[in-house]
């Protein structure tokens, strides 16, 4: 019986380490490439380390407005975040905490929406964007994302569990309508909104095609755009575009590793059926 | 006023779902109607045009382009379905086991790839897929004894070649949702299952796959949806998404050429419609299929 487990345990171990080996071969190499000239990346021998490293495509990518695409992604994803948070917010507790008329069939309708793909609105909103001057800037980028009726569902689903008891006794207490939703229901629904924030921030940091079309000139793309910028010119640039990819990878994961217990449960807010 | 408002109980719900209602309808459902109306029309740029009735929808099925995107979205979405439902439900389950050690590490290992752009994923495996001998994905067939493949030339391998980047960018997220379904199975009906002499597959069937139905149908929902929205691997592996003989043309990357390269506004618009269609019918279809919508009552 012993040996037994001891088997279990061992063909695990291997089973998962080579699971594990083939999972990381992408980054491997990425990082890899990322210090071998242009040449050395498609070739006809297979290097697994580069022959001699370079720093040249790191050197070369700041040449790129790499660090304004970086800032783009960032400004993107903190106003979706920030912007998106509060809206939904707000609306769930609402849609949670009050009664008022066509309250479900609102709800419904919202919930509905986000069936459909973003790709039905794309062209309406292209031309919105146009005729409002709001191509190629921040807000044309950020305003119509923000209603997101995916957010709203969870955070309703989480607030609907606040207490009665604790918002009628700060009534009691004099707290206006707009006090017991700020002071009371949000710090009490921190974990939710830590949830939905990483959700927020990985969707806006690794969107393409939204951005692709509201940001029309270099200097607005996006890290998403930029990169994809680097393959689609007349001359592909590999060595800049894995040296990019492997800067817009780190804080993801660094900060996925530093708080690996939010992300899961963020990322599976939408799979536990309330 | 408004501080008015934010003390009555009666009012107080509408301001709060103001701002979100005001967006959501300027937004979402203006766009949508818009894109209905746009849709009847052939557009001269972006001010005006003509209005053509159906045509658009006509021309729409005609159109071998069209057709051919619609069939390669759904096999690239049939084959999510038999490679992003059994291999990450098999992992999970392995990952429950007791005997299993260093889970941590290997969740991680496997969910770290759902967090990468899929530009970045799909231009690292642009590398990967090098077609020549010495192509790191070629290389490891090669070991196993499979000669080398022209994965993004030719345009059969089209579509396998986007399945191998969905299976490294999305196995390790749905592997967590599983595992949290598992979570909710208690330890102690596979206890008795195992007093009973149910061997290990018996278990797995009787017990694991009836009580992660409701998981495997919300994935396999994701994977519906995603199937039908493919984009950014195809744009980033086929310079802006011109595969080999049209082998990976999508809705999406169709959608976005007719409307961006050519300017065919009315007749972009219809292909979203279009496609939200098949999306939603297919979606509300599976959740009849599976009875998602029996266990709600």
């Amino acid at each position: 019986m012993k040996k037994n487990i001891n088997l279990k345990k061992i063909s695990l171990i291997v089973f998962f380490s080579f699971v594990c080996f083939l999972f990381i071969i992408p980054f491997y190499w990425m990082v890899v490439s990322s210090f071998k000239p242009s040449g050395e990346i498609f070739t006809s021998q297979l290097n697994l380390f580069p022959k001699e490293p370079i720093l040249a495509n790191y050197i070369n990518l700041f040449k790129t407005p790499f660090v304004k695409w970086y800032l783009n992604s960032l400004i993107f994803a903190g106003g979706y975040v920030f912007l998106g948070l509060f809206l939904c917010s707000l609306a769930a507790f609402a849609f949670s905490k009050y009664d008022f008329k066509y309250k479900n069939i609102i709800f419904i309708v919202i919930v509905a929406a986000q069936m459909l793909p973003i790709h039905i609105q794309i062209i309406p909103l292209f031309i919105m964007l146009n005729k409002t001057s709001l191509v190629n800037t921040y807000t044309g980028l950020v305003l119509p994302m923000i209603a997101n009726p995916m957010g709203l569902f969870f955070a309703r689903q989480y607030m609907i569990g606040i207490e009665d008891d604790i918002l009628n006794a700060a009534r009691v207490d004099g707290a206006s309508e707009w006090q017991i939703f700020y002071k009371i229901a949000l710090p009490i629904s921190r974990p939710m909104l830590a949830a939905l924030a990483i959700l927020f921030s990985i969707e806006a940091w690794n969107n393409l095609l939204w951005p692709l079309i509201v940001m029309r000139t270099e200097k607005m793309f996006t890290l998403t755009v930029g990169l994809s910028s680097l393959i689609g010119q007349y001359r592909p640039q590999y060595g800049l575009l894995m040296a990019g990819s492997f800067l817009a990878v780190l804080p993801i994961v660094l900060f996925f590793l530093k708080m690996q217990e939010h992300f899961i449960s963020g990322l599976t807010a939408g799979s536990i059926k309330g | 006023m408004i501080r008015k408002i934010l003390n009555d109980k009666k009012k107080a719900p509408w301001l709060f779902i103001a701002p979100f209602l005001l967006l959501f309808t300027v937004f979402k459902v203006g766009p949508i109607l818009y894109s209905i109306f746009l849709s009847f029309y052939k557009m001269k740029g972006l001010n005006g045009g003509e209005f053509v009735g159906l045509n658009n929808y006509v021309d729409l099925f005609h159109d071998s382009n069209f057709i051919k995107a619609v069939v390669n979205n759904t096999k690239y979405m049939i084959g999510t379905m038999i490679t992003l439902i059994p291999l990450p439900l098999i992992f999970a389950v392995l990952l429950d086991s007791k005997h299993c050690k260093g889970k941590t590490i290997y969740k991680a290992i496997l969910f770290i790839p759902s967090l990468t752009s899929l530009v970045i994923a799909a231009a690292v495996f642009k590398i990967l897929l090098y077609e020549g001998e010495t192509g790191i994905v070629n290389s490891l067939l090669g070991l196993i004894g499979i000669p080398a493949q022209k994965w993004l030339i030719s345009p059969g391998l089209a579509i396998p070649a986007v399945l191998l980047i969905a299976t490294w960018r999305w196995t390790g997220i749905n592997m967590i949702y599983f595992t949290t379904g598992l979570t909710g199975i208690s330890k102690e009906m596979y206890e008795a299952a195992a007093i009973d002499g149910a061997n290990m597959l018996q278990r797995f069937y009787h017990i694991t796959l009836p009580l992660l139905k409701p998981v495997i149908i919300f994935v396999a929902t994701l994977n519906l949806i995603g199937g039908y929205q493919l984009f950014t691997e195809v744009y980033m592996l086929w310079n802006a998404g011109a595969s080999p003989d049209n082998g990976a043309l999508t809705l999406a990357v169709y959608l976005y050429k007719t409307a961006f390269s050519y300017f065919k506004l009315g007749y972009a618009s219809t292909i979203g419609l279009v496609m939200g269609l098949i999306i939603l019918i297919l979606t509300l279809v599976q959740l009849k299929f599976t009875g998602f919508f029996k266990d709600e009552v």
